[in-house]
C-alpha cells in the first residue's frame, strides 16, 4: 500500500499532474455542494449567524480545527520546522493558562448576555465611542485577513501548479462565497467539520509517507529513528532557545503568542465567538474548548510542522537538496514523497485550510455589518426577513471585497500586506486590553476604555520611533536589523494599554453594578437569571427519552402566546423591558409528570429537545420552556410550528434535557 | 540544564497567570464548588495544566539523546 502511495526517490516531480488537478477540482466541487445543501436550514438571522445556538460540543470543537489552521499555517510552520526543528510548534501548546478566564469568565458572559458581536459588548460595557472604534478595527482586521489568506494560497498555487495567482484567488473566493451566502453559519460549521478531518488526515498522511520514505524499504520504525537521529539536540526540544536567535526564540513567542495571541484568539476573534454562540449551552462551549485545546492543538502542531521536520532530516541524509527558500520545504517534501493524486489530495487540504478560515471570517464580517452598522444606523426595527436578505447580501459583498483585497495584495507585492500587518500591530493590543479589563474588573470605566484604546495606539506608535521603550520587556532578545523588537511590541502594547486604562479608571466614575449586570465576571449568576427570566434551577436531573408528538394542547410556538394569568402566577417571566433581546420567545413544550421529576424540572425551566441521532450534532433540535406536565409518559408534546423551526420531525425519538 | 530554562519559565509564569484566573473565578463564584457541574470543570482546569506540563516534561526527558 505504502509502496503505491510513496514516490520513487529518484524522480521528484515539479508540478501537479492532470490527476492532481482532477482531485483538487473534485474536492472543491464537493465542498461547494455540501456547503450549499445547508442553505435550507438558514431561516432567520439567528440561524444564519449562530445556527440557532443548538450544536453539540464535538461539532463546534472539530469545526474549530480548520478555522484555526489557515493555508499559510502549513507553509509557515513547515518553514519553522525546517529551520528550527520541533520547537516550530511552540505556539500551539501554550494556550492553557488563559482557559480559566475563558471557561468561567468570557464564555458565560457573552453567551448569557446574548452579545452578538464584540463591538456590541463594547457599547453595553462602555459606550458608543468604544463601539465605533471596535467596529472599524475589527472590520479592517477580518476583511484584510481574508484577503491575506487568499493571497498566500494564490501564491502557493502559482508556485506549485503554475496557475495564475489571480485565477486561484477568484476560484476560491467564488466557491466559498456561494456556500456561505446560501447556508450561513450552519454551512460554515458543517463544511469546516469535513475540512477539519480532511486537513488532519492529509497532514498525518504526509508524516506517514515521509517516515516510510526515510525507512528506505525497511520497517516503519526505522523511518522514525532516522527522523529523530538526524535532528540535532536543540531541534528535538519542544522549545527554541530562551532568547536567541532574534527571529525565533522561546521568550518572544511566549509573550507574543502564548499571552497576547491567546487573549486575542479567545477574547476578540469574532469568528470564534460566533462559533461558541452556536453551541447549545455554556457547558457545550466548555467541552468544545477543552477538546480543542487538550487534544486538537497538539495534533495540529504535528500536522502543520511535520513537513519541516522531515525536510530537515532528508537534507541531512542527502536525499533532498536544501531549498533556496525555507518557505518551499512543504511543497518540496510533498512532491518527494507523494505520487500523483496523493499530491493533489495534500494540496486540496491546503485549500481546505484556507476555505475554512475565510468562510468563518466572511460570516463574522457579515454579522458585524448587520448588527453594528446596518441595524443600528441604516434600517432600524425591520422584520427579521429583511435582515436575513441583508445578511446574504453582506456575505456576498464581503466575499467580493476580500477577493479584491487579495488581488490587490497580489499586484502590490508585500507592501500592502505589511501595511495591514502594521495597522493590526497598532490597534489589536489596545482592543484586547480593553475587553480583558472590561470582563474582569468592574472598576474599569468607559473613560478608561477610551484611554486604553487611544493611549495604547499612541504608545505603540511611539515605541516604533523609539524602540528603546520596548527594551525593558525584551528579556535579552536583540533587536532586528532595523532596531525593532518584533516579538515584544505586542506585549509592550498590552502593558501600556492596560496601564493607561487602569490609571484613568481610578480617577473616573465607574458604571453602577446594575448597569454592568451580566457583563463582567462578578455578575454571571445575575446574567444566568436574566437569560432565563426567572431564578435558575440548579438541581441535577437526568436526560429523558421520548417521542415527539405535535399538538396545540398547552404548547405554544412562543411564550408570546402566554396569557397574563401565566405571567402573574410567576411560572413564566414577564417580558424584559430593559433589554427585549434578553428575553427570547421560547416555545412551550410539555412532558409527562414522571419525566419532569426525572429531569428535576419545573414549569418555566429551560429545556432542550434534540433528535436522538447524536451524529446530527443538534441540527434537528430546539430550546424551549417546560409547560405544565401531562400524564402520557414517553410523549413530548410540541407545537407543530415550533418543531418545524427546530427542524424536528414528527414521531421521531427525541432526547429532552433541562438546562436550568 | 540550560535547555530547561524555557520549560521552567513557561510553567512558572504560566502558573502565576493560571492561578490568578483560578482565584478570580472562585472569588466571584462564577465557578461555584457547591455545584456538581462546576466541581467537574474545576478538576478539568487543573488536569489541563498538568496535561501540558506533563507532555512537555516527558518530551524533555526523551530528548535529553
Amino acid at each position: 500500500m505504502i509502496a503505491l502511495l510513496a514516490q520513487d526517490a529518484a524522480a521528484p516531480q515539479t508540478y501537479g499532474t492532470t490527476l492532481d488537478y482532477i482531485v483538487i477540482v473534485g474536492y472543491l466541487l464537493l465542498i461547494l455542494g455540501f456547503g450549499s445543501f445547508f442553505g435550507r436550514y438558514a431561516r432567520s438571522t439567528k440561524d444564519f449567524f449562530f445556527s440557532g445556538a443548538k450544536f453539540s460540543w464535538w461539532l463546534i470543537g472539530m469545526s474549530m480545527v480548520a478555522t484555526g489552521v489557515g493555508s499559510h499555517s502549513f507553509l509557515k510552520y513547515a518553514e519553522k520546522g525546517f529551520d528550527f526543528g520541533m520547537s516550530s510548534g511552540m505556539s500551539y501548546m501554550n494556550d492553557w493558562f488563559f482557559i480559566p478566564f475563558f471557561m468561567f469568565g468570557w464564555l458565560p458572559i457573552i453567551y448569557l448576555s446574548r452579545v452578538r458581536s464584540i463591538p456590541e459588548y463594547f457599547e453595553r460595557r462602555f459606550n458608543t465611542v468604544a463601539r465605533f472604534l471596535a467596529v472599524i478595527v475589527i472590520l479592517e482586521y477580518m476583511v484584510g485577513y481574508i484577503g491575506y489568506n487568499l493571497f498566500t494560497l494564490g501564491t502557493a498555487a502559482h508556485q506549485v501548479l503554475g496557475i495564475e495567482v489571480s485565477t486561484a484567488i477568484i476560484l476560491i473566493s467564488v466557491i466559498s462565497g456561494i456556500y456561505i451566502t446560501a447556508g450561513g453559519q450552519t454551512a460554515v460549521i458543517f463544511t469546516d467539520l469535513l475540512q477539519g478531518f480532511m486537513l488532519l488526515f492529509a497532514g498525518m498522511l504526509l508524516l506517514y509517507l515521509g517516515l516510510d520514505y526515510l525507512a528506505f524499504d525497511g520497517a516503519f520504525t526505522i523511518g522514525l529513528k532516522n527522523l529523530w537521529t538526524n535532528l540535532s539536540l536543540s531541534e528535538r526540544l519542544p522549545f527554541a532557545g530562551f532568547n536567541e536567535p532574534q527571529n525565533f526564540n522561546f521568550v518572544g513567542v511566549f509573550w507574543q503568542d502564548g499571552i497576547a495571541g491567546s487573549i486575542t484568539f479567545l477574547f476578540i476573534s469574532q469568528g470564534l465567538i460566533m462559533r461558541f454562540l452556536a453551541a447549545k449551552s455554556v457547558n457545550e462551549g466548555r467541552k468544545a474548548i477543552l477538546f480543542n485545546t487538550v487534544f486538537i492543538l497538539p495534533l495540529s502542531m504535528i500536522v502543520v510542522g511535520n513537513a519541516g521536520w522531515l525536510g530537515n532530516a532528508m537534507v541531512d541524509m542527502g536525499v533532498l537538496d536544501r531549498p533556496e527558500n525555507g518557505r518551499d520545504i512543504f511543497v518540496e517534501v510533498a512532491t518527494l514523497v507523494c505520487v500523483p493524486g496523493v499530491f493533489g489530495f495534500i494540496l486540496a487540504a491546503l485549500s481546505a485550510a484556507l476555505m475554512s478560515t475565510i468562510d468563518t471570517l466572511t460570516n463574522a464580517t457579515a454579522a458585524l455589518f448587520i448588527y453594528d452598522v446596518y441595524q443600528p444606523y441604516v434600517k432600524k426595527n425591520a422584520p427579521d426577513r429583511h435582515y436575513m436578505t441583508a445578511a446574504r447580501w453582506a456575505s456576498a459583498i464581503t466575499a467580493v471585497v476580500a477577493m479584491g483585497i487579495g488581488l490587490w495584495f497580489a499586484t502590490q507585492g508585500k507592501d500592502m500586506y505589511k501595511l495591514h500587518g502594521q495597522f493590526q500591530a497598532f490597534v489589536t493590543p489596545p482592543i484586547v486590553a480593553a475587553v480583558f479589563l472590561g470582563a474582569f474588573w468592574s472598576r474599569y470605566t468607559s473613560a478608561g476604555a477610551v484611554a486604553s484604546l487611544a493611549g495604547g495606539v499612541a504608545a505603540i506608535a511611539l515605541s516604533k520611533q523609539f524602540p528603546v521603550l520596548v527594551a525593558p520587556f525584551a528579556h535579552g532578545v536583540e533587536p532586528d536589523a532595523f532596531g525593532q523588537y518584533n516579538y515584544m511590541t505586542a506585549f509592550f502594547g498590552l502593558f501600556a494599554s492596560a496601564l493607561f486604562g487602569v490609571v484613568v479608571s481610578l480617577f473616573t466614575t465607574p458604571k453602577s453594578k446594575d448597569e454592568l449586570a451580566g457583563l463582567w465576571i462578578g455578575s454571571i449568576d445575575w446574567g444566568r437569571r436574566r437569560f432565563k427570566g426567572a431564578e435558575p434551577n440548579y438541581e441535577v436531573g437526568q436526560k429523558v427519552h421520548g417521542h415527539l408528538s405535535m399538538t396545540d394542547d398547552g404548547t405554544t410556538p412562543s411564550t408570546r402566546a402566554l396569557t397574563c394569568e401565566d405571567h402573574h402566577a410567576g411560572r413564566f417571566p414577564e417580558p424584559d423591558t430593559i433589554a427585549p433581546q434578553m428575553m427570547p420567545e421560547y416555545p412551550i413544550v410539555r412532558v409527562s409528570e414522571e419525566d419532569m421529576q426525572r429531569m428535576k424540572a419545573h414549569p418555566g425551566d429551560l429545556l432542550y429537545v434534540c433528535d436522538r441521532r447524536w451524529w446530527l450534532g443538534g441540527l434537528r433540535s430546539m430550546h424551549c420552556r417546560a409547560g405544565e406536565a401531562h400524564n402520557q409518559p414517553g410523549q413530548v408534546w410540541v407545537n407543530a410550528e415550533a418543531a418545524d423551526l427546530g427542524n424536528l420531525l414528527s414521531n421521531r425519538p427525541v432526547v429532552v434535557e433541562k438546562f436550568f | 540544564p540550560d535547555y530547561w530554562w524555557p520549560y521552567l519559565y513557561q510553567y512558572g509564569v504560566g502558573l502565576v497567570i493560571f492561578m490568578i484566573g483560578m482565584v478570580m473565578i472562585l472569588r466571584y463564584r462564577s465557578c461555584n464548588l457547591e455545584r456538581q457541574s462546576d466541581r467537574f470543570w474545576f478538576g478539568v482546569l487543573v488536569f489541563g495544566f498538568i496535561w501540558y506540563a506533563g507532555i512537555h516534561f516527558l518530551w524533555y526527558m526523551a530528548a535529553l539523546p
